[in-house]
């Protein structure tokens, strides 16, 4: 089973990012969760990994997991600010939108974004985070 | 005398005397014959027999003194004045009687110049005097009158000239009687006026009338423009002709009577009671007019009040139903929008119980006994359950959320329906008869979702002991369609009618029949929004029938 560095997990539900950093330990795939609970503590950490000296500290994720309903700035609200200020990560960063939302249109927004690779209802499990590692890496 | 002068023979003298005192006392007329002295010498019989005195009486007085006192003056003037040239022709004086009346009586008397005797006739004429009085009075009478008489009188010649008139007539006419002496009638200076005040033709004159016709003029009505005023005087004349014997007009007699008052205060009546006439007729007009606009303005504003009324309910009604539909529009969005937001966020912590205990039953599965495994497999189910309620809510509460309505096979729709069922049909064996379905216009995933509710618990709850038939076909009604899904399963008890659409109303244990009871209170919300019924008919162990209407226009 292949392996990666980082994944993010964007999600103000600690219950969920605890669920979550689990599932992707029992499934091996990767060693190093780190966990914000907003877009905008989200957009700092992705700044801070530009910054050389202090790599260990914000290692840059190949994964993101990004939650829609968040207080201060919600998912597509990051999905926007991320666009714009973080052109050099776009390639290398896959974006996952887990949610809860059975909104039909939450899907359309995410897919019309351009940035967001997957649509995926929670709970995460280690058959669908095997398959994303699987397609994307 | 006479006698003694004649050479007459005595036979002769007394034949003379003889036919003297034949003709003296036979004759009707009054001998009298007096002395110087003024005694009476001879006296007819005829004449004691008028005065009722005898000879004696009458030649022993002074025949003087039986005269009236006022006449004996002058009659002795008139004797003194006589002599044989000059005698007395028709001396008239009064002689008392013996019953001390007098009598007037009518002298003729000449005398003698030998004897100075006076010989007298006498007529007796105090019948005629009588009369002469009479008539006298009867002209002072009538001079009189005419002269206090309130009305005019003019009297004319037959060529219409006045021969005379009252003081009255002057009046009346502006003139004294002076002027009006010799006055034509016909004077252009008098214009008559007919009683519409237009000239009167010459010929329709009073007198001119009276003249022709020769007949009396009653109660003619005149305006008379006086010579010398410019007020019309009013008069009513009367007047008639006095026509001689050989039926001659002598003259015309015509009286009138001024009524200028009257005929100014008749006028003014007359104008007046015109002018009250005609504003009673303009009255009964405008009274009629405004009556009819009265009426108008009634019906015109019974109309408007009905019609404000039928408004102003309208309104009510409209603004009522507007304000119920507002608010139960609105109520129905708060509601759909809560079940929405909380049955997505009742999902969340019910996800997280799941997770958890997820990784409890991975850890302590078979470390806890029997009974532990079991209080984690009841957490697992109750939650499950609980996420499966959330969820048919969330579906109940996403009904009409999609507004789109287009034409829906229904044909097709079965098809895909009995495809995606094709497992459970196989397995309970059931057969569905399906009749030709109509087009209809709705929302086809949810028309879909009714049939599919409706076929799946007919095919649910099957009667076991025998083969599950479900029929399937559509009534066309004038607006809307019927559609009937016929089983003949085990029934539904009549108990339970009214709570069968209900929310989560289950008749039957999850164990027996599982489900949350959503399905045919989906069902009824899909058909109201599609401006249908639904209900159904049903006899336990015989079967159920399910009926549904769609409106054909929404």
């Amino acid at each position: 089973m292949k392996k990666i560095n980082c994944i993010l997990l964007i999600d103000d539900n600690m219950a969920d990012n605890e669920y979550h950093k689990i599932i992707i330990k029992k499934s091996g795939v990767c060693d190093d969760v780190r966990v914000v609970t907003d877009g905008k503590k989200a957009l700092e950490y992705l700044e801070n990994t530009g910054k050389k000296n202090q790599p260990e500290l914000f290692p840059l994720p190949e994964l993101i997991y990004l939650d829609i309903n968040m207080p201060g700035m919600n998912g597509f609200e990051f999905l926007e600010a991320y666009k714009k200020t973080a052109e050099k990560l776009h390639s290398k960063v896959v974006i996952v939108m887990l949610t809860t939302s059975l909104n039909n249109i939450d899907q359309i927004r995410a897919e019309a974004s351009g940035e967001v690779d997957e649509f995926e209802i929670k709970p995460l499990t280690e058959d669908s985070l095997k398959n994303t590692i699987e397609k994307y890496f | 005398m006479l006698i003694a002068k004649t050479n007459k023979t005595n036979e002769e003298i007394l034949n003379i005397l003889n036919t003297y005192n034949y003709f003296l006392n036979n004759s009707s007329a009054f001998l009298v014959i007096l002395n110087l002295n003024g005694y009476a010498e001879v006296i007819s019989p005829s004449f004691l027999n008028l005065t009722g005195y005898t000879e004696k009486e009458l030649s022993d007085v002074k025949f003087y003194d039986f005269l009236h006192p006022e006449d004996s003056h002058t009659t002795l003037k008139e004797i003194e004045a006589l002599n044989p040239i000059k005698q007395t022709v028709n001396y008239i004086n009064r002689f008392r009687k013996k019953d001390g009346n007098y009598i007037w009586l009518d002298w003729n008397a000449s005398t003698d110049l030998v004897s100075g005797k006076i010989y007298s006739i006498a007529r007796d004429i105090s019948l005629h005097k009588l009369k002469e009085f009479e008539l006298e009075k009867n002209q002072l009478r009538q001079l009189g009158l005419l002269k206090t008489l309130d009305a005019g009188v003019v009297i004319h010649a037959p060529d219409t000239s006045i021969k005379e008139s009252n003081p009255k007539a002057g009046e009346i006419l502006g003139l004294s009687e002076e002027q009006m002496r010799g006055k034509l009638a016909i004077d252009p200076e008098w214009k008559f006026l007919n009683e519409d005040k237009t000239p009167l033709l010459l010929i329709n004159y009073p007198v001119n009338e009276i003249r022709l016709s020769k007949k009396k003029l009653k109660n003619k009505l005149l305006g008379i423009n006086r010579p010398n005023s410019k007020d019309i005087i009013w008069v009513i004349v009367n007047g008639f002709p006095v026509l001689t014997k050989e039926n001659e007009i002598s003259e015309i007699v015509i009286s009138f009577t001024d009524v200028t008052e009257q005929k100014k205060a008749e006028d003014e009546l007359k104008i007046s009671l015109k002018k009250t006439e005609e504003n009673e007729q303009h009255l009964i007009l405008k009274n009629k007019e405004f009556e009819e606009i009265n009426k108008k303005l009634n019906q015109t504003i019974q109309d408007l009040q009905k019609a404000n009324q039928e408004i102003g309910d309208r309104i009510k009604k409209e603004t009522e139903l507007l304000m119920q539909t507002e608010m139960l529009g609105h109520i129905n969005k708060e509601l759909e929008e809560f079940s929405y937001i909380a049955s997505h966020d009742l999902q969340e912590p019910l996800r997280t119980i799941l997770n958890y205990i997820g990784l409890l039953e991975e850890e302590l599965s078979g470390k806890i006994g029997a009974e532990g495994d079991q209080y984690i497999k009841f957490i697992n189910e109750a939650t499950k359950r609980m996420q499966q309620l959330i969820k048919d809510l969330l579906e109940l509460s996403r009904v009409g959320r999609n507004i789109k309505f287009e034409p829906v096979d229904c044909n097709k729709i079965m098809k895909e329906i009995v495809n995606d069922l094709a497992l459970s049909i196989k397995d309970s064996n059931a057969k569905i008869n399906l009749a030709e379905l109509p087009i209809i216009k709705g929302n086809e995933l949810e028309i879909k979702q009714v049939f599919q509710n409706l076929i799946s618990n007919a095919i649910k709850f099957r009667d076991k002991i025998k083969q599950c038939i479900i029929d399937i076909k559509a009534d066309e009604k004038d607006k809307e369609f019927v559609f009937s899904i016929k089983d003949n399963g085990i029934g539904i008890e009549d108990q339970f009618k009214d709570k069968l659409f209900i929310i989560f109303q289950r008749l039957h244990s999850t164990d027996e029949y599982p489900g949350t009871g959503i399905g045919l209170a989906i069902c009824k919300k899909i058909v109201n929004k599609h401006g249908g019924k639904i209900w159904f008919e049903s006899k336990p162990q015989e079967g159920t029938t399910f009926y549904f209407t769609i409106a054909k226009t929404n």
